[in-house]
């Protein structure tokens, strides 16, 4: 590397991050300052050893999670569903329909707003924080249901055991892709468009493998979105509602397959490459690409973003199996790393958890309020349905302050009860307290990676603030007392 | 080491993160910061970046060599300038943030993330 191309790299390192943003509503974050940097960092590797102290210390054997059924009356229950099915089957039309026939600019059509922000990252939040109401809320599975009704009954195929939940891990990874590395992600069309052929792949797998079997392995979002309601209070099922300890659906140790390790893996991957598109790493990366290509080959970073998040992906994934196989060697266990992988995967998910609620809080308080002035004009024709067409979001809903607290509380907490949940795990799965404690250190070592890195992207602790070039920022004093008077001046 | 031992460190530094918040929240007086932006053909090298706190009483005085769009997001204020053209931008910095300011040429297509900023304002909370 010659000196000057290491001083480019080294100086887009330090610059401040143009972040990568959709068309629709930017995020205006201020990252995380340098103390709270430090401070979050600190906190992260001392309660984890916190944990161990007064966990495994004082309790002999795991805790128990307890779950109460609350006995909700099945008929209000039955009505909250229905509700959600026509909530959920309306939104996806009016997606598709706003996509296809509306005025095409991303803030005045209600698909981007209603996609990105309303469903995508507001659900997200439901799930992990009130309950997994997706079941409920999948257009497709909705359709199905209906289909299942008025077609005459066939004969569903056997779902392929090999394929376990790959179709759902290509599903995600495309879609993934799609929000944060295809250029025009908000484009109205572009939104339907793509709906609309993940909906032939979505119902095809219904028809041929049958609903429920298709939904759960082959159905990105559902997988997604169940594993944010594990971490949630309160599961709805077929038992009615259930009430459980934050994070109790994540104590579990029975083994997982392969398949998922590698969803789990790419959802921890997926929430935090937006956050990572905002480094100076991601801009030295992009550079680095841009440089090797042949000149213009890669215009709008898509290479460059796929090979970003495809390798963040692997690496995320190949650090847990390498940590696993650590485990296994650790505890002196007959176990093998990857069954180890395959029990410990789910108590990741709370870093995942954290770092979406910190990276995304003050964005969906913001940028969310414009839904309200998109629904009274959905397809941006000039309507004015609900007489809020003119709401502009209020920039000033919650301070930089109040969302950096948030956001180390979310980190930290996250970090902690991924910590504690490995634990739980561990004391369940090995003969002795001495083992468990063993095989917990790599385990630990690698939460304090990753959350070392949620803190990093949040904060982006390599940012320094630079003068303003001159060029572009020389303040002509004379000149603008001359333009105020003139202003001033009634007679001119 | 016991967990009493472990207790009393976290203890430390919840104490510590108390201190360095109250110390940092040092609040002053509202300021009038000015700042001069030009639009030139060719965007800087990095995006300037103008640091106001909360409630301070901005201006922001543009200037453009080329015919261009310059957009304050957030805030939502815009300016249309013809080449050689000037505005003045005063506003009350209501609101914590880091907003992009981005210059629109005509022809850009909707949609399309867009190219780096040409500077960012950051509204830091007092």
């Amino acid at each position: 590397m010659s000196a000057r191309r290491f001083l480019a790299v080294a100086g887009a390192l330090l610059a401040p991050a143009p972040a990568a943003a959709h068309a629709i509503g930017e995020r205006y974050d201020l990252p995380l300052p340098m103390h709270l940097y430090i401070l979050g960092g600190a906190l992260t590797v001392a309660l984890s050893f916190a944990v161990v102290a007064l966990v495994v210390r004082t309790h002999g054997a795991a805790p128990k999670f307890r779950r109460t059924a609350s006995g909700a009356a099945s008929p209000l229950l039955a009505g909250v569903a229905d509700v959600l099915q026509v909530l959920g089957l309306a939104a996806f039309v009016l997606v598709i329909a706003a996509g296809l026939v509306g005025e095409q600019h991303p803030a005045r059509n209600i698909a981007a707003t209603l996609v990105w922000i309303v469903w995508w990252i507001g659900l997200a939040f439901t799930a992990a924080f009130v309950a997994d109401i997706w079941p409920w809320l999948n257009p497709w599975r909705t359709i199905a249901i209906i289909a299942g009704r008025i077609l005459p009954p066939r004969a569903a195929r056997d779902y392929p055991r090999r394929w376990a939940e790959w179709p759902a891990v290509c599903g995600l990874f495309l879609f993934v892709w799609f929000e944060l590395v295809y250029p025009a992600p908000s484009h109205p069309r572009t939104i339907a468009l793509v709906a609309l052929a993940y909906s032939v792949v979505t119902l095809s797998g219904m028809a041929v493998f049958g609903r429920e079997s298709w939904v759960r392995r082959g159905e990105a979002f559902t997988l997604f979105f169940a594993l944010l309601g594990r971490f949630a209070p309160i599961s709805v099922g077929r038992g009615g509602v259930r009430f459980r300890p934050w994070a109790g659906g994540l104590a579990r140790h029975t083994p997982l397959s392969g398949a998922m390790v590698a969803f789990i893996l790419l959802s921890l991957a997926a929430v935090l490459f937006d956050g990572f598109l905002g480094t100076g790493v991601w801009r030295a990366f992009d550079r680095l690409v841009r440089d090797l290509l042949p000149l213009g080959a890669d215009r709008d970073s898509l290479i460059a973003a796929t090979l970003a998040l495809l390798g963040l992906w692997l690496a995320f994934l190949g650090a847990y199996h390498l940590a696993a196989r650590a485990m296994a060697w650790m505890a002196k266990t007959d176990r093998s790393g990857r069954e180890i992988a395959r029990r410990f995967a789910l108590t990741l998910v709370p870093i995942g958890v954290g770092y979406n609620l910190a990276h995304n809080l003050s964005y969906l308080l913001v940028q969310g309020q414009a839904i309200a002035a998109l629904l009274s004009d959905p397809f941006g024709f000039g309507w004015n349905l609900f007489g809020t067409a003119s709401w502009q979001p209020e920039i000033g809903v919650i301070d930089a302050g109040a969302v950096w607290t948030v956001a180390l509380l979310a980190i930290v907490g996250g970090h902690l009860i991924a910590v504690y949940l490995a634990h739980v795990v561990a004391l369940r799965l090995f003969a002795t307290r001495g083992q468990a404690l063993r095989a917990l250190v790599p385990m630990t070592v690698l939460m304090v990676v990753y959350t070392g890195i949620s803190l990093t992207v949040i904060a982006e602790p390599l940012v320094r603030f630079r003068k303003p070039d001159p060029d572009y920022t020389r303040l002509d004093w004379p000149a603008l007392h001359a333009r105020a008077a003139a202003r001033d001046d009634p007679a001119s | 080491m016991k967990a009493g031992a472990f207790i009393a460190a976290a203890t430390a530094w919840g104490a510590l993160a108390a201190v360095t918040a109250v110390a940092s929240a040092s609040s002053g007086r509202a300021e009038e910061p000015a700042f001069a932006l030009t639009v030139r053909s060719q965007p800087p090298a990095q995006p300037v970046v103008f640091r106001v706190r909360k409630d301070d009483a901005v201006m922001v005085a543009l200037s453009s060599e080329i015919a261009a769009e310059i957009h304050l997001h957030g805030y939502n204020l815009e300016a249309r300038l013809a080449a050689g053209g000037t505005a003045t931008w005063r506003f009350a910095a209501r609101a914590t943030g880091r907003y992009p300011i981005n210059v629109h040429r005509p022809g850009e297509t909707a949609g399309h993330r867009h190219a780096p900023p040409l500077a960012y304002l950051e509204v830091r909370p007092r």
